[in-house]
């Protein structure tokens, strides 16, 4: 496996991306994040089965990454990584979530990892409907919050909440008098979005934000997370089964699949140019507002679920198009081609093809390839030595974005 | 999986096979019967506790006469391999009248048991079904069922009732116990009805009848049966008790006439030798219990798949 | 409130037609019952010789009074009188009302079921809590195991047995009554000690029977509210432990006291055994003395405030429920 020169090269993409979008001043407060080999197991009576395996993911300050999968992929369970709250029977069985500032999360407990939730990483409850107690009005429950966190200035605190709930175009004084029944869905969701933020976390997941909601509220709550992302510079995860979810505010998407990993790039590449089977299924089947409803088409076959993910192997080769004799046995090779990344047997394959090298080292082999489709990007390609490296060594780059690169660079 | 399919598919497989199709699940259900029961020890004892009493109950008084022996010289003896229990204060031998004393509390129990579900689950059912103006009134007075008192009411009626007979006293037990088998029943159907059950039967033009005897009541048997079960122990209490009490004449013995002379005739407060008399007929109750209660729990796990063990 | 109201005003109306059916069932199981002692002692006299009129006139000296009129008659005056709260005279004690015999026997059913009630309820959920925390421990198993057998054995088997153990094999407790007849009742130390030592199994007996759906019905209310969603979103956001567990206790016994509410409802007719195996004289006692005595003001009036009481915890436990419980207080939720 080829790590180390992928992590490199992916490491420099996103970094290309922070750039882009977040603004300086923020991007010091905004935390990266980088999950290593991250394994997740459930104790079952069958034994420890993974729910999430081998994740690696960046976080790079200051953007949105959104996470997309079907129900049981284990989205939702990386999330609860993040904060290393995985619920038993569940547990991380091995990996890493280093946070800038907070250090490995999982090596956390007690009330160091307490301390962490809420105060760095603010979290935003997948049914945010029901993540309120239901006895205590918003109000005395943000009031439990920042006695929970040792936070002296409690009128302070209840200003910042009022402030950032009329941000979100809420009467901050009357929701702070309400119980949560007397909140619809959309004002429960920006409650729980207050809560995430208001002892200014700068990590913040949200675990399907706008599962549940119409689609004006969806709307809304998107546009909040969008601009609070903005004003207030943070790192934000957005976990959901929703690709419009995340056509909307990711600036990074990242594809699971079974528990693993199988696609993540820049939202607009993948979404414009997905390279793993399992992405292309999953666009294709989305039924478009114009145009014929048969044009889309749902992926035969079912998700694994934890007991049917096989063990070796390809996770998605059941239900693939492309499947080939060794998606049986062996692991998907990472395929990078500039910032994206794909885990398949079938894409490496055709990158080969097209490549006269034929590396067994994917990571240069695609970054050559790689070079016709970014050179849409100039800009992007400018700040990436790496991929400029590459570019030369495969010596087949575009004139005017290499010559331009290598004019910078001494 | 026996379980299941048989609650799901008896229906079905009335209607299309109805000789081998029937008898190859029933034969799947004792089997899953038997693999529960093996699972747990305990579930075995609890049934064989449970077939113990059965037999005592309609068995046990036929070896013994009318007129149970006394043995004067021998008043509150201790327990011996003669006596067992000891004997009374007349004598007689404890366990003779524990045997004896079965048929009429495992007969009332029984009774009560059938009255209480068939009543129970007849009402419970109607109202589920029919909804409406039935329902309310039906639910209304099942309300006021289970807010008058049980045993004060008992008490009253014992001044107009004298139970001399097994059957009378069940009768009585289940008229006063219905409550609430037919609220439980009642809150199944609608759920039944809330999942569309009825309206798809409806649709298939099934009769009433059909969708009664051969969807909703295969689908809640399981739940009734153990609530038989649990009405049998509340039968066994309550008339113990009554008679223990001693606002009933008794003419015949039983487990409560046992209690009722062993304290407040027999002295069995007073004298440490007096206690095997009091204690056989508690432990007889425990005992029944007991059994009870491990069969209940097999049966949850029998019939209730989501609790079985892997 | 008008939703308070509203609810009340249903309640109460419900609550009417009860007592009105339950006194007039028992009015009328009563007169239709044979062996009236009043009836009994007048044809005594009368087999001795006495006229008719001098009989009666006999019976009602005795008595204080005798039931007039035809059954109609006699029933309407009943209900008239119970508007009155006078519920007749008794027979067993002559020339007193039946009201003031219930109340002074009452105080001996209240304090030692309030005491045991509380005490159990108490207990009962302090283990209930722990039972769901450490569910899959041994200890948590250990303790839903006790409740289930405490709450599947009887009454009256529990205070046999206690009474066997404390006062026959180990006679440390005395076996009935309420106090020492050396005591002079009142406010000194020697009666008060001794009223609470002749209380004790009355009041263990009640408690250890209640205690066990006590406990499980605490496990379950807590293993469902650890189950819920706020409880999760709770530690997410770093609260502190002892504000999740307030969390979780709060709603998980918010059920529970609409269930202690209920069961305050049977302290007038809940001790029925244990009054009558410790020799207790409250109510249940009463109930039983009057069906052997015969005496039917006595045993209506007792039945009557018997089932009011649980008619009356009835309505207050939904009150009560309305009332902490912010989702129904506002009118959304079902109860």
């Amino acid at each position: 496996m080829p790590t180390t020169e992928n992590t490199a090269a992916r490491n420099a993409g996103n970094a290309g991306n922070a750039g882009k979008t977040a603004n300086v001043a923020n991007a010091t407060k905004a935390p990266g994040v980088r999950v290593d080999g991250l394994t997740v197991v459930y104790r079952t009576p069958a034994g420890e089965l993974p729910a999430v395996r081998g994740i690696d993911l960046e976080l790079p300050a200051g953007t949105i990454t959104g996470v997309v999968g079907e129900s049981g992929s284990g989205k939702s369970t990386l999330a609860l990584s993040l904060l290393n709250a995985v619920q038993p029977p569940g547990r991380i069985s091995a990996g890493s979530v280093e946070i800038d500032g907070l250090g490995d999360v999982v090596k956390l407990s007690g009330e160091d990892l307490r301390k962490a939730r809420g105060r760095h990483i603010g979290y935003v409850f997948q049914a945010a409907q029901n993540s309120l107690n239901p006895l205590k009005t918003v109000g005395k429950q943000l009031l439990d919050l920042g006695r929970s966190h040792e936070i002296e200035d409690l009128r302070g605190l209840v200003r910042d909440a009022k402030d950032l709930l009329g941000r979100m175009g809420l009467d901050g004084a009357r929701v702070l008098d309400s119980h949560q029944h007397e909140l619809s869905g959309g004002m429960r969701q920006r409650v729980g979005i207050m809560l995430a933020l208001v002892l200014n976390a700068h990590l913040v997941v949200l675990d399907e934000p706008t599962t549940a909601l119409d689609m004006i509220t969806q709307a809304n709550i998107l546009r909040i997370v969008r601009e609070v992302h903005a004003e207030r510079g943070l790192t934000t995860l957005v976990i959901t089964h929703d690709l419009g979810v995340v056509a909307e505010v990711a600036d990074r998407l990242a594809v699971m699949y079974g528990g693993r990993l199988v696609e993540q790039g820049p939202t607009r590449d993948v979404l414009s140019a997905p390279r793993h089977p399992y992405t292309q299924g999953l666009l294709r089947a989305i039924p478009r507002l114009l145009g014929d409803i048969g044009e889309a088409r749902a992926l035969p076959g079912r998700p694994p679920t934890l007991g049917t993910v096989p063990a070796r192997g390809c996770v998605f080769r059941e239900r693939c198009a492309l499947r080939m004799d060794v998606c049986e046995t062996e692991e998907p090779p990472i395929v990078v081609r500039g910032p994206s990344i794909t885990a398949c047997h079938a894409v490496a394959a055709a990158d080969a093809g097209t490549d006269t090298g034929a590396d067994t080292t994917a990571g240069t082999a695609t970054a050559g390839a790689d070079a016709v489709p970014d050179a849409a990007h100039p800009a992007e390609t400018a700040d990436e030595p790496e991929s400029a490296g590459a570019v030369g060594a495969a010596g087949a780059g575009e004139p005017a974005g290499v010559q331009g690169t290598r004019g910078e660079q001494p | 999986m026996t379980a299941q399919t048989i609650t799901a598919a008896s229906g079905a497989a009335g209607g299309a096979g109805p000789g081998t199709g029937r008898a190859a699940l029933r034969r799947n259900f004792w089997r899953g019967v038997w693999r529960v029961l093996r699972r747990k020890p305990s579930r075995m004892l609890g049934a064989v506790i449970v077939a113990g009493f059965a037999l005592m109950g309609v068995f046990g008084p036929m070896f013994y006469p009318d007129h149970l022996p006394r043995d004067t010289a021998a008043l509150y003896a201790p327990p011996s391999w003669e006596h067992p229990f000891g004997t009374d204060f007349e004598g007689t031998d404890v366990l003779a009248l524990l045997i004896t004393g079965s048929r009429y509390v495992l007969l009332t129990a029984l009774v009560t048991a059938v009255i209480t579900v068939v009543l129970g689950a007849a009402i419970g059912l109607f109202a589920g079904f029919r909804r409406g103006r039935w329902d309310t009134v039906l639910m209304r007075i099942t309300d006021m069922k289970l807010t008058i008192p049980g045993l004060p009411l008992l008490l009253v009626l014992s001044t107009v009732w004298k139970f001399t007979s097994a059957l009378e006293m069940g009768l009585v037990l289940g008229l006063l116990g219905w409550g609430g088998v037919a609220r439980a029943v009642r809150s199944q159907t609608l759920s039944l009805r809330e999942r569309g059950f009825i309206e798809a039967a409806r649709g298939l033009g099934l009769s009433t009848t059909h969708i009664i005897g051969r969807e909703l009541l295969p689908s809640m048997a399981p739940f009734i049966a153990m609530n038989m079960l649990i009405s049998v122990t509340g039968a066994v209490y309550a008339q113990v008790g009554l008679f223990f009490l001693g606002v009933l004449p008794f003419d015949a013995n039983n487990w409560g006439v046992m209690l009722n002379l062993a304290v407040f005739g027999g002295g069995a407060m007073s004298s440490p030798a007096a206690l095997p008399y009091l204690m056989a007929p508690l432990l007889a109750i425990l005992l029944l219990t007991l059994g009870i209660v491990l069969v209940v729990d097999a049966m949850d796990e029998i019939f209730n798949p989501r609790l079985r063990e892997e | 409130m008008t939703v308070l109201i509203r609810r009340l005003a249903g309640h109460l109306a419900r609550g009417l037609v009860m007592i009105l059916v339950v006194t007039t069932v028992s009015f009328f199981v009563i007169r239709s019952v044979p062996g009236d002692p009043m009836a009994a002692k007048y044809e005594k006299l009368v087999e001795q010789g006495m006229s008719p009129e001098a009989a009666q006139r006999a019976v009602e000296v005795l008595y204080g009074f005798a039931p007039s009129g035809g059954l109609w008659q006699q029933y309407v005056d009943y209900m008239t009188g119970l508007l009155r709260l006078d519920l007749g005279q008794s027979l067993t004690v002559p020339g007193v009302g039946v009201s003031t015999v219930l109340f002074s026997a009452a105080k001996w059913t209240i304090l030692p079921v309030l005491a045991g009630t509380l005490l159990s309820f108490l207990v009962g959920v302090v283990l209930g809590v722990y039972a769901a925390i450490r569910r899959s421990g041994k200890l948590g198993d250990a303790l839903a195991i006790s409740g289930s057998l405490l709450h599947g054995v009887p009454q009256y088997v529990l205070a046999l047995l206690l009474m066997a153990v404390f006062t026959t094999l180990i006679p440390i407790l005395p076996a009935g009554g309420t106090a020492d007849i050396m005591y002079e009742p009142g406010l000194n130390a020697g009666y008060i000690g001794s009223l609470i030592q002749y209380a004790t199994l009355p009041v263990l007996t009640y408690a250890l029977a209640s205690y066990g759906g006590w406990i499980l019905a605490m496990k379950s209310s807590v293993v469902t509210v650890l189950g819920d969603d706020f409880i999760l979103a709770a530690e997410l956001r770093g609260m502190k432990r002892g504000i999740v567990f307030r969390y979780i206790a709060r709603n998980a016994i918010l059920p529970l006291f609409t269930i202690l509410a209920l069961s305050l409802g049977m302290l007038f007719g809940g001790a029925i055994f244990i009054e009558r195996i410790f020799n207790y004289p409250g109510l249940g006692l009463m109930l039983i003395d009057s069906i052997t005595n015969r005496d039917y003001a006595l045993m209506g009036g007792a039945f009557l405030l018997i089932t009011g009481a649980i008619i009356v915890a009835n309505i207050v436990a939904d009150l009560f429920y309305t009332v902490i419980d912010p989702r129904v207080r506002s009118g959304e939720g079902a109860p």
